[in-house]
């Protein structure tokens, strides 16, 4: 089981007037080459979550594990963590420093020690994996559009070579079409045989991409499972603010005026073959 | 139609130094009480378009009237700034003060307003957005969608003709993206405020009553939301998106189904499919 | 963590002192100070330890805050006190061991010198715990409006300082921020020698300052598109106003300041 999380508790500032409560008895599993999706609004916890997942939050032994290793024991080897787990933050292209793309992208795998032919290796790799031109390596990061720089700061971490890859809203102030293109790769990454974990807003691409979704609430989370049986509580996830996809809404409506759907129906394509079915008689 | 109140013939800008204009003879109208979206890929100009309405930026070609105003000395971009308010995209690099209410009597102080007027006003406008609770809290503690609507009532103090919104939903989480433009939509219907809108989010255009898309730095789109969106190519090719029951739709009527054209929300697709049954 | 460090320790409260205008607290702080140095004697000293802990007591703060704002100055407040010990070496002997050598006399200065860095320090203390930064500033903008006439940049300043108050919480922020995002790419910022730590800082410190700059870049276009022009014609929506209890207090300052001169003159010691 790469990450296992049992009952995490994380209350920040113990004991002072600033005491808050940001995860409550949280649970979770992700299993080997899952992607899974983590819905939440600004405030639910799950930056505080993710951050447990390769030990920059720290918890009480027993709660946390990764590939099997406690990462509350005091003696655990934080660094071979981070190697497991890459973490990409909200707008990493904000953590970009380096004079050159290269050198930044090598900055993750010079700590991880490795000699400088496997970092040269792995940064040319890296590179391609997100997609940017070779000629982009000598570039100053700081000359190259949002996306790009976004790509660089994603690329930075994949150079690590993690096994888990949890990304926070790697879309968040992409236009439509970087949008687009973002998910693409994140979806490729996947496909290569990376674990991922994507934190999202957006309903619409947790249930496009992800195989399993936890919904956070007030750090609880409110909801587990396929995306199929998480949006059949479109009420519920509408009180707490976040929407379902505009195709399970349809559904929703168009259950209620005696069309035969489907619980949980949310992909444009069933969605689509579901009403050709009720309005052609099935054929 | 009203009388317009944003007029731009031609407008060309370019930045000291670039290769090409950021916005190029662009001509557009906007009338009193419209609520505009402008849509576009990163780069097509939307942000350039937004300043010049602003007066942070001048035309380099071209003329473009705010209000009656067209701005040539640096006394006419303050006037033009009067009546033209702009909320940004990042929350977080609008506010100038440690107190909300005094972030919001920011701009009625640098107009020379006097004290008792600032107060009566700022009290106003932090009650339109819904903020009074929090006029003593520091903006710090303060969600991202509640620091935009703090800054909708600093521009809003000034009791603005038009305010320009560049991408102040960007940034925001879903409740804030719609609490930010449920403001912009009502003090657009209730106040007759013009409201140039620009995002990323089609389903936040969808619900203009006009769309403009730009593209290298000229118009290349314009119609009501319907009108533009039902050219689905051409918007997916410049970058953007069309609505979920927009592509659905067209689906359905590929495979047989008489749709009309440009069905854009969950309501309307629901509506003419129970006819259909 | 970075979040954690509170500043301008300002303790926030509706006491008189706390309603005060915060011109009339800036230029009491300064007649406190200026009483202490007046003060020839412990009598004098104790009449005022007695006002400032009066004065603190209606304010509701606890003593232990004061102490501890005593806690970074300690070893200078030693350091005062050992020095003039040692050194001070008029009137009559007490202790005499090898070169040490202690009198009444050094006794007392040491006692006087120490006292009256702790009566300062306390004094200072009691401003910034019951004023604002905010008020604070427009208080100093206030008093040094008239010093415009020889161009100084009283507005300039005090905008200054009101906008590195509004930003120092975004920027621990983002420090955070970019520290985690950082140690996850295996950065280490807590072990190793002086250098090395010091060259870990790097990876911090650029994205901060790359992020800082780009934020003052759009702070001032903000401002511009809400016609901030300088100083000049600007008005204020809240007036500062002196009030029936400024004339008090001002008058309080007074009346120690007597004492304190008579205690010098008459005082039993």
């Amino acid at each position: 089981m790469p990450v296992e999380i049992k009952k995490l508790t994380h209350v920040y500032m113990p004991g002072t007037p600033f005491e808050a409560r940001a995860l409550n008895e949280v649970s979770l599993n992700i299993r080997d080459g899952e992607f899974i999706g983590i819905i939440g609004h600004t405030g639910s916890g799950k930056s505080t979550l993710i951050s447990h997942f390769n030990g920059l939050e720290r918890s009480q032994p027993g709660v946390v594990f990764v590939n099997g290793v406690d990462l509350g024991e005091k003696d655990t080897d934080m660094i071979a963590v981070r190697r497991v787990v890459g973490l990409v933050f909200q707008y990493p292209e904000y953590q970009l420093f380096e004079e050159t793309v290269a050198k930044d992208i090598a900055f993750g795998p010079r700590n991880l020690g490795l000699d400088e032919a496997e970092i040269e290796r792995r940064v040319a790799r890296a590179i391609e994996l997100v997609g940017l031109d070779a000629s982009a390596a000598e570039k100053s990061p700081f000359e190259l559009s949002g996306g790009q720089k976004r790509r660089v700061a994603i690329a930075g971490v994949l150079a690590m070579q993690p096994s888990i890859l949890v990304l926070d809203e790697p879309a968040a102030g992409l236009d439509p079409a970087g949008r687009r293109d973002m998910l693409e790769l994140v979806k490729s990454i996947h496909a290569s045989g990376v674990t991922v974990v994507m934190v999202s807003h957006s309903m619409d691409d947790v249930g496009r991409l992800c195989d399993r979704l936890y919904v956070l609430n007030k750090g609880e989370i409110a909801f587990s499972g396929t995306p199929a049986e998480v949006f059949v509580h479109d009420q519920r996830l509408h009180e707490i603010g976040l929407d379902v996809p505009e195709c399970a809404k349809l559904a929703r409506k168009l259950r209620e005026a005696g069309y035969d759907m489907p619980e949980g129906i949310y992909r444009m394509e069933d969605v689509r073959d579901a009403i050709l079915r009720n309005l052609n008689g099935g054929k | 139609m009203n009388k317009p109140i944003i007029e731009a013939r031609n407008v060309s800008f370019q930045y000291e130094g670039a290769q090409s204009p950021a916005v190029n003879d662009v001509s557009l109208s906007v009338a009193q009480g419209e609520f505009v979206a402008v849509l576009g890929r990163n780069g097509s100009g939307k942000s350039t378009f937004a300043k010049l309405l602003n007066a942070l930026q001048l035309p380099t070609s071209g003329e473009l009237i705010v209000n009656g105003i067209k701005a040539v000395t640096e006394d006419d971009c303050y006037e033009v700034r009067k009546s033209c308010g702009m909320v940004f995209q990042n929350p977080d690099n609008q506010i100038v003060t440690t107190i909300v209410e005094e972030d919001c009597a920011f701009g009625l102080e640098n107009l020379g307003t006097p004290p008792e007027e600032i107060r009566r006003r700022v009290d106003e406008a932090l009650e339109s957005v819904g903020m009074s609770d929090y006029a003593l809290a520091s903006p710090s503690m303060l969600s991202g969608g509640q620091k935009q609507r703090i800054a909708v009532a600093g521009v809003l103090a000034m009791r603005p003709k038009i305010i320009v919104f560049d991408e102040s939903t960007a940034m925001l989480d879903p409740i804030g993206r719609r609490d930010v433009f449920g403001i912009a939509r009502r003090l657009n219907l209730e106040e007759r405020i013009t409201v140039v809108w620009i995002t990323h989010f089609m389903e936040e255009a969808a619900l203009a009553d006009r769309v403009v898309v730009m593209d290298g730095g000229k118009i290349a789109l314009e119609g009501t939301p319907r009108e533009v969106f039902s050219r689905t190519e051409q918007v997916l090719e410049l970058g953007l998106d069309v609505p979920e029951m927009m592509k659905l739709s067209r689906q359905l009527r590929d495979k047989g189904l008489s749709l009309p054209e440009g069905l854009m929300t969950v309501e309307e697709m629901a509506v003419e499919l129970c006819r259909l049954k | 963590m970075l979040k954690n460090i509170t500043l301008g320790q300002y303790f926030p409260g509706d006491s008189l002192i706390h309603r005060l205008d915060p011109r009339t607290k800036l230029l009491a702080t300064i007649a406190l100070i200026a009483i202490v140095f007046v003060s020839k004697g412990f009598c004098g000293f104790l009449l005022i330890a007695a006002f400032i802990l009066a004065c603190a007591a209606s304010t509701g703060i606890h003593l232990k805050f004061l102490i501890k704002g005593l806690k970074p100055i300690f070893f200078i407040i030693v350091f005062t006190f050992v020095l003039n010990l040692f050194f001070q070496t008029g009137g009559e002997e007490l202790v005499h061991i090898w070169i040490i050598r202690i009198t009444d006399e050094g006794l007392r200065m040491a006692s006087f010198m120490a006292v009256r860095l702790i009566l300062l320090v306390v004094s200072s203390q009691l401003l910034t715990l019951t004023t604002s930064p905010i008020s604070l500033t427009d208080g100093l903008e206030t008093l040094f409006r008239p010093l415009q006439v020889i161009h100084f940049p009283a507005h300039e300043i005090a905008m200054m300082m009101s906008i590195a108050l509004r930003f120092i919480p975004t920027l621990m922020d983002e420090a955070d921020k970019i520290m985690k995002a950082q140690k996850a790419r295996g950065a280490n910022f807590e072990t190793g020698s002086v250098v090395a730590r010091a060259k870990a800082m790097v990876p911090l410190l650029v994205p901060l300052f790359v992020g800082a700059f780009r934020r003052a870049e759009e702070l001032a276009l903000a401002m511009d598109a809400r016609c901030y022009r300088g100083g000049a014609g600007r008005t204020r929506m809240k007036q500062l106003k002196y009030q029936t209890i400024d004339l008090l207090a001002a008058l309080a300052i007074a009346a120690l300041l007597a004492a304190v001169i008579l205690l010098n003159r008459f005082g039993p010691f």
